[in-house]
Formats: structure tokens, sequence, C-alpha cells
């Protein structure tokens, strides 16, 4: 396979790369969506994420990808039956990158009974699914918006609770399934689903850029990747491996970033005035925030990072006047100006 | 300059190398778009492909109907089940692997056809993920997409962005056809070249250029641009692009995207035609104004000779739409013929004999259950290195049934005439946004079709996506006279297309019922007002839920008499608001919803 275009490489859109390094430093900012005109690499810049993502520890050969340290609690069956911890073995392993095809079937994307299994020695063995393969990792549909209703359904429910319950073909199966869920579409071709949107922790809108410098040195780079793939990686390896460490540097130090109240006050501020529903809209900002000084290696979050995530973490969730799509950003803008 | 002039033979050589780009090196241009209804000159076209192809290459077809599992791939059951081992078949994207798709009637496939080739075309690889099969095939084609459509479909925006060349063929007749320019050593030899010929900084600032002032801000299509120079260059023999290279290539990708005309000739032709329209020019795009008027200045005259080539080859009905300025309609998202019954969701209804197909679902417990009967006399019967296996036979499958809502799609048919305008226009469109936004909760779709002046027009396909439907809505100009019947015509039409399709049509007529154009476009009050009542008994006929609202300051007879003759419910709507109107409308399509 070819390696992807360097993430450093993609000239602009730094609010969508901002976004997407916010999620690989904090699972718990939930998702992004990148919504926006064809073109614009939203698909590049996610494929070009996976490459730059740190190696954490897993259970070796879990098909759960269950983490060591964690509580038996929120493991799958079989590592959470092993008793002492000291007789896991661990392995690093990059944290995966999984791809959910359109194409895909409910019994692939939620896991089923082994069709071989069953029909050759007639036993009733779980076959896992894409879910499975995403727990603790990231989960990107590409043309999110055309996404079949009924695996969208199966979905929903998967990402609410971080847990996959199988109850089909005569099988019973949970397993931990928390993943990022990361998306991307062009508006114009459907809407997305309210419920889903809502699982989106922030959502980047991208534009074709309209000055001839950037749209030249894009067409430049994209050639020169094109004509040899592997050296332009490898002049852009440095670059790529400067934000890695970043990213890396961002998880460790992110336990002990610092939200004052006085920041706090603000988001909350923030969010009564746009009437963002329930209290994700300020979760989702304070988190984000938080991830966004740490990748700053800042130990306090100030309204600065406040400032520049308000955007991504609330343009989709204020009360929905499905027909005011497009001045969402704008209204975030205003409410912005007026508190800062 | 090669072909300032449109004389058509110069415009097939122009599509002859279209064709010799597109076997130089397919994977660096995408495909093609060939608009041509099925004709002589396509078929020669499509000859000469088939003429330079290099002998490894194959064009594979992906007929319009094809389901997910051919298409992707999957596991063939029967041969499973006949060799007890899962046996994977290869999906046609696989098997195009190092040559061609070719689309017949690439505007009806599918949205989830279109987004699997996309998706194929953009990461190299197809990734299955079906019924229990994992993986990842390389592989890598070009497109070549036959667009047949005509004014009320279009391929879908995602496919054509990502193929690089968009030809014409309508324009051609076979009188127009001479033997092709190049031949194919011509072809083998650019491909040697091919790697030798760089391109410039200098030349991506033009193309960048070009492409803003004609309004085309794809970057997919600059960065297209450059690959189809650099091939046509080697074609030509040059080992340097120099312009005509260059403006040809620009010709092929660049011009048949524009979307506006500059600025510079924008303002000419006006003048010449004299019919500068104020409220047209709200929907120009502002942004790509701007930044139009900024480099103007950098247009050298060596570029101007590019550009000025690069307008001659826009197609001639864009040219039209963009010389009167007016905004092509939004095209649809590529519907047709999508939307069957779904057949996995919904609740479970039991399970019916037959070999799972096209999405359907295997229902495994009834499957085993069926076969268990017979296992006896199948062990006897037959000689199986798998002793302890289940025998299972292709009669034993089950496939899953669902019961599912059907989809439902409201058309509204608004009278924008004078008469109607003038009273409630605002109203009328406020009231359709409501509702709009109350179908997005029920996941329904919406269309809406105008009719003023002499003609109806949709103005919006059925949708589900809001932002398009606002934007036709809020673009919808109102004024002039009323030719009643053919909006209700337009309106029957559009129905009973979408009954064809599973999906289940209320019509909803905003109007004051004063008709005064006739089908065939003449001016009379009494004929018009026939010809309206005659349209309203097919709707009639083909039983289809309508709802008549009558927007007149007074509740209108004329309004009431078009209700009873749909056989539809007649609401009539003295000075209500927006919110009233609304209510009127969602609590009658719900009704009638829940009668069928």
């Amino acid at each position: 396979m070819s390696p992807p275009f360097p993430f450093t490489a993609i000239v602009g859109q730094d609010e969508m790369k901002l976004a997407l390094m916010v999620s690989a430093v904090d699972h718990l900012v939930g998702g992004v969506l990148v919504f926006g005109d064809r073109g614009t690499g939203k698909s590049t810049a996610i494929r070009a994420l996976a490459s730059l993502l740190p190696k954490v520890k897993m259970v070796k050969d879990c098909q759960f990808n269950c983490d060591p340290e964690e509580l038996p609690l929120t493991l799958c069956e079989m590592c959470s039956s092993t008793s002492k911890k000291e007789s896991v073995k661990s392995s690093l392993q990059t944290i995966p990158v999984v791809d959910l095809p359109l194409g895909a079937t409910e019994d692939r994307v939620l896991g089923a009974l082994d069709i071989e299994i069953a029909l050759t020695k007639g036993e009733k063995v779980f076959e896992p699914g894409l879910l499975a393969k995403a727990n603790r990792g990231f989960l990107y549909i590409d043309e999110v918006n055309l996404l079949e209703d009924h695996i969208v359904d199966s979905l929903l429910d998967v990402a609410a609770s971080g847990e996959n319950v199988v109850e089909r073909e005569g099988l019973s199966v949970r397993h931990p399934a928390r993943f990022v869920l990361i998306g991307s579409g062009n508006p114009e071709e459907g809407e997305l689903r309210p419920q889903l949107l809502d699982r989106f922790g922030l959502s980047v809108e991208v534009k074709t850029p309209n000055d001839i410098k950037t749209r030249t040195q894009i067409i430049r780079l994209r050639d020169e990747y094109e004509s040899d793939k592997e050296a332009f990686v490898k002049k852009w390896k440095r670059k790529d491996g400067a934000v890695r460490r970043k990213i890396t540097k961002a998880k460790e130090l992110l336990p002990s970033v610092k939200v004052k109240d006085s920041v706090l006050e603000k988001a909350a501020t923030l969010c009564s005035q746009l009437g963002t529903d329930g209290l994700r809209g300020e979760l989702t900002l304070i988190s984000s925030a938080r991830a966004h000084a740490a990748l700053e290696g800042e130990k306090n979050v100030s309204d600065k990072h406040l400032l520049k995530m308000a955007r991504s973490a609330l343009r989709h969730r204020l009360r929905r006047d499905p027909l005011d799509e497009s001045s969402s950003t704008s209204r975030v803008d205003r409410a912005l100006q007026e508190l800062f | 300059m090669k072909y300032p002039n449109n004389q058509n033979s110069d415009l097939w050589d122009l599509y002859v190398l279209s064709a010799a780009v597109l076997c130089v090196n397919p994977r660096l241009v995408g495909g093609i778009v060939v608009k041509s209804f099925a004709s002589d000159v396509r078929q020669t076209w499509l000859d000469i492909i088939n003429e330079f192809l290099p002998s490894s290459s194959h064009i594979v077809k992906v007929p319009t109907n094809i389901s997910d599992e051919r298409l992707i791939g999957g596991l063939d059951l029967v041969a499973t089940i006949n060799s007890g081992n899962p046996v994977v078949q290869e999906g046609i994207l696989s098997q195009a692997n190092g040559g061609y798709l070719l689309l017949p009637m690439a505007e009806r496939n599918t949205p989830l056809t279109i987004a699997s080739i996309c998706s194929a075309l953009d990461s190299n690889q197809v990734v299955v993920e079906r019924e229990g099969i994992s993986k990842i095939n390389q592989t890598e084609f070009s497109v070549i997409a036959l667009d047949e459509s005509d004014l009320n479909e279009s391929l879908s925006p995602a496919l054509t962005d990502r193929l690089s060349m968009h030809i014409n063929l309508h324009e051609l007749s076979t009188h127009d056809i001479c033997p092709a320019y190049i031949e194919k050593s011509d072809v083998v030899s650019a491909r040697t070249l091919l790697p030798k010929i760089k391109f410039e900084d200098n030349d991506r600032e033009k193309i960048s250029a070009i492409a803003l002032s004609l309004g085309v801000h794809s970057i997919r299509a600059c960065i297209y641009t450059q690959h189809v120079a650099r091939i046509i260059a080697a074609l030509h023999d040059h080992t340097e692009i120099d312009t005509s290279d260059l403006s040809l290539a620009i010709q092929l990708v660049i011009s048949p995207r524009a979307t506006m005309l500059p600025s510079n000739m924008q303002e000419e032709d006006e003048d010449e035609q004299e019919q500068p329209s104020d409220e047209n020019e709200e929907n120009m795009d502002d942004d790509s104004n701007d930044g139009d008027q900024s480099h103007e200045q950098n247009i050298s005259p060596d570029d101007e000779i590019i550009l000025e080539a690069a307008q001659a080859a826009i197609p001639s009905d864009l040219l039209n739409n963009l010389k009167s300025n007016k905004k092509i309609s939004s095209i649809n998202s590529g519907k047709s013929g999508t939307l069957q019954k779904s057949k996995h969701r919904g609740r479970a209804i039991g399970t019916r004999n037959g070999v799972p197909r096209g999405g359907e679902k295997l229902n495994i417990l009834a499957t085993l259950r069926a076969s268990v009967p017979w296992q006896n006399i199948r062990k006897q019967a037959q000689y199986s290195a798998l002793n302890n296996s289940v025998k299972i036979h292709s009669e034993d499958l089950r496939i899953q049934r669902f019961k599912h809502k059907t989809e439902s799609v409201t058309i509204f048919v608004v009278d924008a005439s004078g008469s109607s305008a003038l009273h409630r226009l605002a109203e009328v469109k406020g009231a359709v946004e409501l509702v709009l936004s109350e179908c997005y909760v029920r996941r329904d779709q919406v269309a809406l079709v105008a009719f003023r002046g002499t003609q109806a027009e949709i103005l919006l396909p059925p949708t589900r996506s809001l932002v398009r439907a606002k934007r036709s809505l809020a673009s919808l100009p109102g004024g002039g006279a009323t030719p009643l019947a053919a909006g209700i015509t337009s309106a029957a039409v559009l129905a009973t297309q979408e009954m064809s399709r599973g999906i289940e049509p209320t019509i909803v007529l905003l109007t004051d019922g004063r008709a005064n154009i006739t089908l065939s476009g003449e001016q009379n009050r009494e004929l018009a007002f026939e010809d309206a009542l005659k349209c309203s008994r097919q709707i009639r006929a083909q039983n289809i839920k309508t709802l008549v609202v009558d927007t007149s300051p007074r509740p209108h007879e004329n309004a009431q008499k078009l209700a009873k003759e749909m056989h539809a419910q007649y609401v009539p709507l003295p000075y209500a608001d927006a919110l009233a109107l609304s209510n009127v409308i969602q609590h009658s399509t719900h009704k009638n919803t829940q009668a069928a």
C-alpha cells in the first residue's frame, strides 16, 4: 500500500487539523465531523492522522484491543476472566484507525456468527466486527451522510454506551467498543441525522481556498507526492515526527492541565447565550480547550484556548433551526464577540 | 491558437485527444465524463479508446442495477455451500484493477454505488467488510462515465469532480467525424516520454488563476489539469509543456466546469444584450467575485489567449446559462433509481426460501433448522471429507424478511405568479420552510415545483438536503402570469416518477386558482382554467394524495373546483400566517399517511 499524504504537507485547513489533533489527544472530546466542499483534503487529512498516532499498550492477541492497565469491568470477557494483572501479556501497538466503508453489512460492523465455523463444525463462535477492531481507536466513515440508516442505528447505541451488545443468531456477546467517531461528507448530498450529529464532539467546516498562491502550492505538493510518494513522505518525515511528539507529550500533560473557575464560567455563559441543548456543549468545549492547551504545552486553560475551540465545539449544537445551518458559525462568532 | 473557433471537426479532434490522454495514463487523470446519448458518434469515440488501449488493460462494464455484492465483493453462498469452505466472490471494483470502469447511464447509479467507486478512486483500494469477509483489495482503475441525463437528472457531482475530463458529444453529428489525428504509436511513445515532462510553478499559477476566473473552485480540477497538460505535451512529442498544450488541457478540464464568465467578458455581454437583471445579481457567488477582481491584473497577454480559448470551449448550453446570468439549477444528487424497499431494516417478520442477493440477510438458524431433517439421508448419499459437518443445500437457505415504513415525499407546487406573489408568496415560503424542518425530523423528502410566466420548473428535485432546499426556496422569484396547468402537470409527472420508485408522494398545491396561461402557452383565461381542470383529472386518475391551499385573499371558487376535480382536500387560507399554513399542511399530510 502506498504511504498516505503527510499530515503536515496539507496546506491551510488549520481548524480541521487542530480538531483532529485535539481528538487524538483526548478521546473524551468525542470525535470530529468534517463537512465541506469536495476536494478540500478531508479524507486526506484523516488518513494522514492515522500515521501520526502514538502507540499504546494492548493485551496481546486480544480481539478487542483491551488495555492491560484497566479495571476488569471495562474489559472484554476473555481479558476480565484472567484474574491477575501480571499474567496478562501486553504489547505496544499503533492506535487503530478503522475504515467503515459505505457498503459494509451489519454483520461485519457489529460482529456476527462465524459462518465458516458454523457451517463446517456446527459450533457457535462469535466473529468480531469493525466495532471491535476500532475499540480504543478511531472509526472513520467517509460520506457519513450516505451511510445506510440501519447501520447508523446500530452505531448510535454503541457510540453512546461504549459497549457493543450482540444478540443475534443465537449469540449473546458483549464487548467494549469505545471509539472516536470521525466522519466526513458533503452537506449537498444529504443531511446527517440529528442523533448522529450529536455524537460528534467537534464539527469542522472546510472550504476550498480561493487565493492563487495557496492553490498553486497545493497543486505543486500534490504533484510532488504523486510523482514519488516514498521520497515525498520521507521529506516531510521530520515535520510529521514533530507533530507526533507533540501529540504524545500533550497526552502525558493532559491530566495535569487545570481549568480555572473563571474559564468554566465563561464557557457556561457562552453556551447559555447560544442556547445549546443539554450540557454536552459545555463539556466538549472544556475538554477540547484542555486538550488544545496541552498541545500548546500549557498547564492552564485560558480564554484563548476557549476561543479557538468554541466554533468547532458548538456550531452543530445550536438549537436546531434546520434551515439556518449555514449561519450557525456566524452565530457562534457573534456570541464570542459579545463575551470577549 | 489551434481551436479558437468552434468548428466541429476541431472539436472532434479535441475529443480524440481526450481519448488518447485517457489511454496514456489512466491512473493520473481519474477518468472522463462523456455527455451523450447512445449514438454513432459515441460508439466511434469508444472504438478509438479500444484501439488506443494497451493490450494489458480491459474495460469492465458496470450495469446500473448492480448489487453491492457484485460491486464490492462478498461471499458466494452457493459455491460456499457446495465446497464447504468460504468462497469469496471478487467485486467488479477489484476486477477492474489496471483497467477501466465503464458506467453506461452513469446518472442512474445509486449514491451508494457512486460513493463506493469514488472511495476506490481516492484510496486505490476496495475495503470489503461484508458477510463475514474482511478484506482489502488493491485496485487502480479509471472511469469512463457515459452521462445520458436529460433535464431532470444529472450525474453525481461527487463522481464528476473526480473525473478529470468532461466532453459533450451532443454537439457533434456523424458528419463531423474525421480520421483520428493521433495514432496508437503516438500513445505508446507518449507513455515513455511522460515521466520526463515536468511542470513549472508558473503554469500552476496560470491554471489557478484561470480556474478561479471561470468560477471553478475544486482543487482536484486544477491538479488534474496539470496532469492532462503533461500527457498532451507527451502526445504531441513536446519535451516541455507549451502554451497550446496547457490551453487544450484547460479546455478539457476547466472549461466544462465553468460556473461563471470572467467579469470583463460578462460586462461586455450585458452591454450587448442590455438585460442586466437585478434580482439575479444576488445569486452570484460573492466570494468568487472578490477573488476575481484581485487577480485580474495578474493575467498576462499570454494567459489571455488561453483564457479566451477556455471560454470558447465552454459547451454552448452551459454558456447560454452563464450569459443569461441564470444560476445553473442546482443538480440532484443522483438519487434516481435508488431507494428500493429496504431489505434489512424494520421489524423482522419471518423468513422465506431463496438465495440471499443484493443485501438480503440470511437467517442462519432457520437455514440450519431447514436442513436438519435431511442430514441422515444427505450423509449417506454424499461423499464428503468433512464428515462431521452439517450438510446444507441451497434449497435450505432462508432469507430474513422485514417490514418497514414506506418513504414519502412531499411535493410543493408553488404559484409564484404576479397575482399570488402580491398576496402571499412570502407567507408561502415561510410555511414551506416550516414544513421542511418537520420533514427533516421525519426523514421525509421534499421537492419544490414553481410556476410563473409561461412554464413550470422543478426547482428542487426530491431531496433531504435542507441546505439545498433552503437555497432554492430563497432564490424563488415572483411575478408574471399563471400557467396553472403546466404547474399541475409537472407535479403529476414528478409524483408518478416517485411512485415508480416505491416512494409515496403527497402534492401540496398552493395557488389562488387564477390561471391565465394555457398548456400550450397562450394567454386565455377561460381555456387556461379548462386546461388546469383537465390536468387535475390526471392527478385524480393516478390516485395521488393532494392538498389544495387557496392563497387568494378571499376563498375563491376556482381553487375549490380544482380541489374537487383532484379529489383533494381544500384549505382556504384567508389572512393566515406561515405558522397556521404549516400546521394545516402537517396535519393533513400526517392524516393521509395514517390512512394509507
